[in-house]
């Protein structure tokens, strides 16, 4: 059955996702690399970063808010203080506080370039990113010592490369050619960092997907369908890395419109993916996890 | 790009609504037929909090039952606090499981009228 809660709460849970990693991977791009930007496009970048952290803090509360409301499917139970408090006793509960103070600290550190700020963001960026690996079904696997800093691996790789893109696309548009040296040097460090998504991906999904049959299953699909995206999205990386960098750094004009052409297909492929993730994990779960409590929450003894 | 979107939008919402449900049994059994139960019965594969359950005839008039208890349990008995007559009936049934990972489902089933005794 799929409510209105459902619909509400489950949108404002893609729209936090794909608001926080362009937040989050926004300010990690800006503490590596801001020394290389041209100031306007530094600035610009930084607003980009602090609309996307607003975004995404009003998202992450409205989710919390209305979290009680899908549980009963129902508006009528949004301050229904037993679900309330099923909520804040929750591993979601406390992630969510750690995401929401995350990405306040992010707003306020992204408001000017300093060196304090920039730690100041990247403390918000690296608790916002850490709350993924406090809730979910890692959490509640068995196997929960390795599955959360495997995806927090995942997420941050993921969330910098996510920031890259418009920290890349903003420099091409506004300094032209004069972005090779940059897009070179990014692309040089992502072919060393990006392999770390799949390698993590693929560990997790060997763990959570425990078998060939279980792909055939709703969580399964999940699974294969972003690891085909990630092979398009690994396509147009090597066209960026192997085409267009060589002829922006040649001083080639037109590689800048397809440059950005790309980015802006491979931020559109990562936010499907986001958003695929969002609305998937809140309605399915692995097979063997569907319908368990965590197991601190077994041993709670019954009222 | 636009058209891309939008059929990635419309695959994530196709998705969602075929969410399934993993309840394993329940009295009376899906499409079963049977006379006016007095509970209904939900058993699930492991542990969940029963959130929310509405019992409503083929009009859509919901029969009032107990209200969903706050335990965490496999297995729920809710009272039907008034007599059912003969007709189609449909619970709906929402619960949360691990981490507050959100289940819900349906089904349906039909009350027959009771044999009549002879004398």
């Amino acid at each position: 059955m799929f409510f209105a809660t459902d619909a509400l709460v489950i949108s404002l849970r893609a729209i936090g996702f794909v608001a926080l990693f362009q937040a989050a991977g926004a300010a990690l791009f800006l503490a590596i690399y801001e020394r290389e930007l041209a100031r306007e496009v530094g600035d610009r970048l930084r607003l980009v970063a602090r609309i996307a952290a607003l975004v995404a803090l009003v998202a992450a509360v409205s989710h919390y808010v209305l979290t009680p409301a899908r549980m009963a499917g129902d508006f009528g139970s949004t301050f229904d203080p037993a679900l309330e408090s099923l909520l804040l006793r929750s591993n979601s509960g406390s992630a969510h506080i750690v995401r929401v103070v995350g990405l306040a600290i992010l707003l306020l550190a992204l408001d000017r370039a300093s060196r304090l700020n920039t730690w100041a963001a990247c403390v918000g960026a690296g608790l916002a990113l850490l709350s993924f690996a406090l809730m979910g079904h890692t959490v509640i696997h068995p196997q929960r010592w390795l599955l959360a800093p495997m995806l927090l691996v995942h997420v941050v790789v993921a969330a910098v490369w996510v920031g890259a893109l418009a920290g890349l696309y903003l420099a091409a548009r506004d300094t032209g050619t004069a972005s090779g040296p940059l897009v070179a040097r990014f692309s040089a460090h992502a072919a060393r960092a990006v392999p770390a998504i799949f390698v993590c991906g693929f560990v997790m999904s060997v763990i959570l997907v425990r078998s060939i049959a279980e792909l055939a299953t709703p969580y399964g699909a999940m699974v294969l369908g972003k690891a085909l995206t990630f092979a398009a999205l690994m396509a147009l990386a090597a066209q960026n890395k192997l085409r267009f960098g060589p002829r922006l750094l040649a001083g080639d004009g037109s590689a800048v419109t397809a440059l950005q052409r790309t980015i802006a297909w491979e931020w559109v492929l990562i936010a499907v993916v986001l958003v695929g993730t969002a609305v998937m994990t809140s309605l399915y779960a692995p097979e063997h996890l569907e319908g368990s409590f965590a197991p601190e929450h077994e041993a709670a003894p019954s009222h | 790009m636009k058209r891309f979107v939008a059929f990635a939008l419309g695959l994530a919402l196709a998705c969602a609504a075929h969410a399934h449900t993993p309840l394993k049994t329940s009295v009376p059994a899906a499409d079963a037929s049977v006379p006016a139960p007095k509970t209904i019965e939900l058993t699930f594969g492991g542990d969940v909090r029963l959130t929310s359950l509405t019992l409503t005839d083929s009009a859509g008039a919901v029969k009032h039952t107990d209200a969903v208890p706050t335990e965490v349990a496999t297995t729920f008995s809710l009272t039907i606090h008034e007599p059912l007559g003969a007709g189609a009936y449909k619970v709906v049934w929402r619960a949360v499981g691990g981490d507050t990972h959100i289940i819900s489902g349906e089904f349906a089933f039909t009350v027959v009228a009771a044999p009549a005794h002879s004398h």
